[in-house]
């Protein structure tokens, strides 16, 4: 599905290399280490009935046994233990749990800018990571890209729930362009409609939006007692913008307006406070309503990412 | 005002450039970012979509710009002209003597001067004179100019001197101002010399101007005094020489006077051509002598001429001999000598003090231990003595070498292999010259020497004068030597000086203070300090006065080449040839180049910029 191109776009090509980088053997067995820490918003599995508190869970490893009542299934009972003790003992299994993982990926038109910071292409390799972690695991995981131009401002892909999906994973990623005005709020609450079992959901974004945006965005996850990280994809470019321009027309990736700016030592002064104040307030709300978050440098690298910073911060282990 | 390199001024299209490049820098530049969220903090700069706006950054490399073109293009201004000369215009006006005769119309320099005074009006007033005279040297007046006032002035101003001139040299002056010149320079020669006549660097592209017709003219070729330097005015004789350089027989009278009193008057008539030699004696008395001649001719400076006979100071010797040949020879030679006066005495009785009252005194065979303060002859010094350190003696010898350029041995001979019986071997001293050389089988010896030893000449003659006889009639040039040397050592002080017009003329030894001269014509000048020579342009007295004292010097017209006025035909004024063209600019000699000034500026304008740039993205 082609999305309706917007007046700003990243013509790019699709991140093939980058991704076949990520899927490689080599990395998959370094990722093949990591776990993703859940700690709540587990659903049971597809085909196992929900039980009132107390039922019989469903599953195949024992939890317990207890007295025989009226109306256990029979083919609970344990003969064995009535052959040994004369008591009519019935076996409790443990219900089967699984974390779903949605991946929700800023497709915007600022996802792509400043090209040199390659931050599309970077989150695209991060939730690539993640989906193998789950998978591996046999969890599900669903991707959705979030921008305007998608109708209902996002683009979902089925949950992929064994690793046989991976190449599936990585063409539903290929599809994804950095394209038009940023949708996260309703592009979440869009995709949130379709599947409200809870799980774990990881935003990522360079939430370049007004406060509100990402605030209404996330705080619809965490009220669904989703597990909440969101990652902060950030680029040199953006952090030093002197290496970009002196003067010049600055045009707006997304809505396409234009600033004159001369970036002189003040000014870059007062970008990098704003920029610093914005990042502040984003992990201050994250703080405020227990979701992960961290900032990914692209230049820091996929391991630094992988095997560092979201350690430390408890997301995987 | 201009450019030298006015296709530097292409350039300007770099105007173009930098607008484009500004314009590129200020709205072609777009960067896309990824939200302008964060740009909102960011002061925007002031800017209108559809209009050109320049800043100040701009207005300055705007400024450097146009001073690096307009450095480029070498700018100049130029005294008093705002446009190039069209042509150039060199005048050469012939000052020398023969520019004073007489034609029908006036003097030739007269008419040759209205013809420059013509043409000047004539010209346009873009085109540029050169006024160039020629006697006594070539002397540029008046440089490129397109004042005709400053020219027409300096030519109201000129008079032919009394002077021979180097026409060559005037017209080597011309042609290399015009090869200086790089615009059409034209040659104008005002002379009363033919095209023909006119040397070769010149003459080709010269339009002369030739005045003059007649050569009618009788004039005085020369004047001499002979005075001997003993002689006194009694003995002194005047040589006149009377040329008629015309081509018809010439009539006159030839006046000589003693200070305005009439020695001798003498008619004469001269064939064409020819020339006469009148002898005047009989002066009573020292002075100023003026020959004058009146004849009808067309030329005034040869028809006087100026002498001078010496007044004669009697010159005291004093002789310090023992009483030999000798002095005895010296008193017949002071007895028909006036102008001597000899006194002499023996050397046992010499005292310093006695040499005080003698203008030179004469030792012979004798040498005191102390020199006295005044001119001194010393002959054949005895073997011990303190001046003139004796070697040894020689014997049968000969004058083998002499030196013709001291004034002793001036219009004489010393015959070589005259035979000396005897001399002294005698090392000369630094302050002494050799005048007489002699040798013997072991080394070469002077037989005569002189020099200024504290501020007295001093003189030795080394060979024994008593025993080869002074008066001897074998002996004339030892007699003349010896005579001369006596004038050398006393010599006569004479304020007055006979030279030639044009010579530069030392004026001899002054006393400090401005040096006032009054001209011939009464025009009294004080010359600059340091200057110490005078050229007389003008036959005449020239009275030099210093500090009160005063000196009379009387300068001659002696010329052949300009008495002799006539010419062989009078050419008709042909146009020349014309001269390679060159491009019309200013000469770099008139311009003003101020493009350094501009460069500098720009540097300036660099660093201010950079400097304003630094300010904004501090």
């Amino acid at each position: 599905m082609q999305p309706e191109h917007s007046g700003t776009e990243a013509v790019a090509p699709p991140p093939t290399a980058a991704l076949a980088a990520v899927l490689a053997p080599a990395f998959l067995r370094k990722l093949d280490r990591l776990h993703l820490t859940v700690r709540r918003s587990l659903s049971t599995r597809p085909g196992n009935t929900p039980m009132p508190r107390g039922a019989q869970g469903s599953g195949i490893e024992l939890e317990n046994y207890r007295a025989y009542g009226a109306g256990d299934d029979l083919r609970h009972l344990d003969w064995n233990a009535y052959g040994r003790l004369d008591q009519l003992l019935i076996k409790t299994f443990r219900a089967e749990r699984e974390a779903p993982l949605h991946l929700f990926i800023d497709t915007s038109a600022s996802m792509a800018f400043p090209t040199a910071d390659d931050k599309f292409v970077f989150s695209l390799c991060l939730a690539a990571s993640f989906a193998y972690v789950s998978l591996r695991r046999n969890d599900p995981v669903r991707i959705v890209g979030l921008s305007e131009v998608w109708p209902q401002r996002h683009l979902g892909s089925p949950f992929f729930r064994h690793r046989d999906a991976l190449l599936r994973l990585r063409d539903f990623l290929l599809q994804l362009r950095p394209y038009g005005k940023t949708a996260l709020a309703a592009g979440i609450a869009a995709a949130l409609r379709d599947h409200r079992s809870p799980g774990v959901a990881v935003v990522i974004s360079d939430f370049l939006m007004e406060p509100e945006m990402y605030e209404a965005a996330l705080q619809q996850l965490a009220a669904r007692r989703f597990t909440v990280a969101a990652l902060r994809v950030i680029g040199p470019g953006e952090r030093d913008p002197s290496s970009l321009f002196r003067r010049g027309r600055l045009t707006d990736a997304e809505t396409g307006r234009q600033r004159f700016i001369t970036l002189s030592q003040d000014n870059l002064i007062r970008y990098q406070q704003a920029l610093a104040a914005h990042l502040e307030r984003l992990q201050e709300f994250c703080n405020r309503c227990e979701i992960v978050y961290s900032t990914t440098d692209t230049d820091a690298g996929l391991e630094q990412i992988l095997f560092r910073d979201l350690p430390a911060l408890g997301l995987l282990r | 005002m201009g450019f030298a390199e006015p296709l530097a001024l292409l350039f300007a299209g770099l105007y173009g450039i930098l607008v484009v490049f500004y314009l590129w820098e200020r709205w072609r530049r777009r960067v896309a970012v990824p939200s302008l969220l964060l740009w909102e903090v960011v002061p925007e700069d002031t800017l209108r979509a559809r209009r050109f706006r320049p800043d100040l950054l701009f207005l300055l490399q705007l400024l450097l710009l146009a001073c690096l073109i307009a450095g480029l293009a070498r700018p100049y201004f130029s005294d008093g002209a705002s446009l190039p000369p069209r042509g150039r215009h060199v005048f050469v006006l012939d000052t020398s003597a023969s520019m004073q005769a007489r034609e029908a119309r006036g003097t030739r320099f007269d008419e040759a001067r209205g013809q420059a005074l013509d043409l000047l009006k004539s010209l346009q007033a873009d085109e540029e004179v050169m006024l160039i005279t020629t006697a006594p040297s070539p002397e540029v007046l008046v440089n490129f100019t397109r004042e005709r006032d400053a020219v027409a002035q300096a030519l109201e101003r000129l008079a032919p001197t009394d002077t021979g001139s180097d026409l060559s040299v005037a017209l080597a002056f011309a042609d290399s101002a015009m090869q200086r010149s790089d615009v059409p320079t034209e040659l104008e020669v005002f002379s009363d010399i033919p095209r023909s006549q006119l040397p070769e660097p010149g003459r080709d592209h010269a339009k002369v101007f030739q005045v003059g017709e007649t050569d009618v003219n009788i004039g005085i070729e020369a004047l001499q005094i002979f005075q001997g330097r003993f002689q006194d005015y009694r003995r002194a004789r005047a040589y006149v020489l009377v040329e008629n350089f015309g081509h018809r027989e010439g009539h006159g009278f030839l006046t000589v006077r003693l200070e305005n009193q009439v020695v001798n008057r003498s008619g004469f008539t001269l064939p064409p051509r020819e020339s006469k030699e009148f002898v005047v004696h009989g002066f009573r008395g020292p002075g100023r002598v003026v020959a004058q001649i009146e004849a009808t001719d067309a030329l005034d400076a040869d028809n006087v001429a100026f002498g001078w006979i010496r007044p004669v100071r009697p010159v005291r010797l004093l002789l310090v001999s023992a009483a030999s040949p000798l002095v005895d020879d010296l008193r017949q030679l002071v007895t028909a000598t006036p102008a001597l006066q000899l006194s002499v005495v023996d050397p046992r009785t010499f005292s310093a003090d006695q040499s005080r009252q003698a203008d030179l005194v004469i030792f012979n065979r004798f040498v005191p231990d102390v020199q006295p303060a005044t001119n001194t002859l010393y002959l054949y010094p005895p073997r011990e003595n303190t001046l003139f350190p004796v070697a040894g003696d020689a014997e049968n010898i000969e004058v083998l070498d002499w030196d013709t350029h001291h004034p002793a041995l001036q219009s004489l001979r010393p015959l070589a292999a005259l035979p000396l019986q005897r001399a002294r071997i005698v090392t000369p001293p630094a302050w002494s010259q050799v005048l007489l050389w002699s040798r013997t089988s072991a080394q070469e010896f002077p037989l005569a020497l002189a020099g200024e030893d504290n501020g007295h000449r001093v003189a030795c003659i080394t060979f024994d004068l008593e025993s080869e006889g002074l008066l001897g009639s074998d002996n004339l040039n030892f007699f003349l030597f010896f005579m001369n040397l006596l004038g050398w050592l006393a010599p006569s002080g004479e304020e007055t000086a006979v030279v030639r017009t044009g010579e530069v003329t030392p004026l001899g030894p002054l006393a400090d203070g401005p040096v006032r001269v009054q001209y011939p014509h009464g025009e009294v000048v004080t010359l600059p300090a340091g200057q110490a020579t005078l050229q007389p342009l003008y036959a005449g007295e020239y009275r030099v006065s210093v500090d009160g004292t005063s000196r009379l010097l009387l300068a001659n017209f002696f010329d052949p080449v300009e008495s002799d006025i006539g010419r062989s035909s009078k050419e008709p004024t042909m146009p020349p040839q014309p001269a390679t063209h060159g491009v019309q600019t200013i000469p770099a000699s008139d311009r003003h180049e101020y493009g350094s000034w501009l460069y500098d500026a720009a540097a300036a304008l660099l660093l201010f910029e950079w400097a304003v740039a630094r300010r904004r993205s501090v």
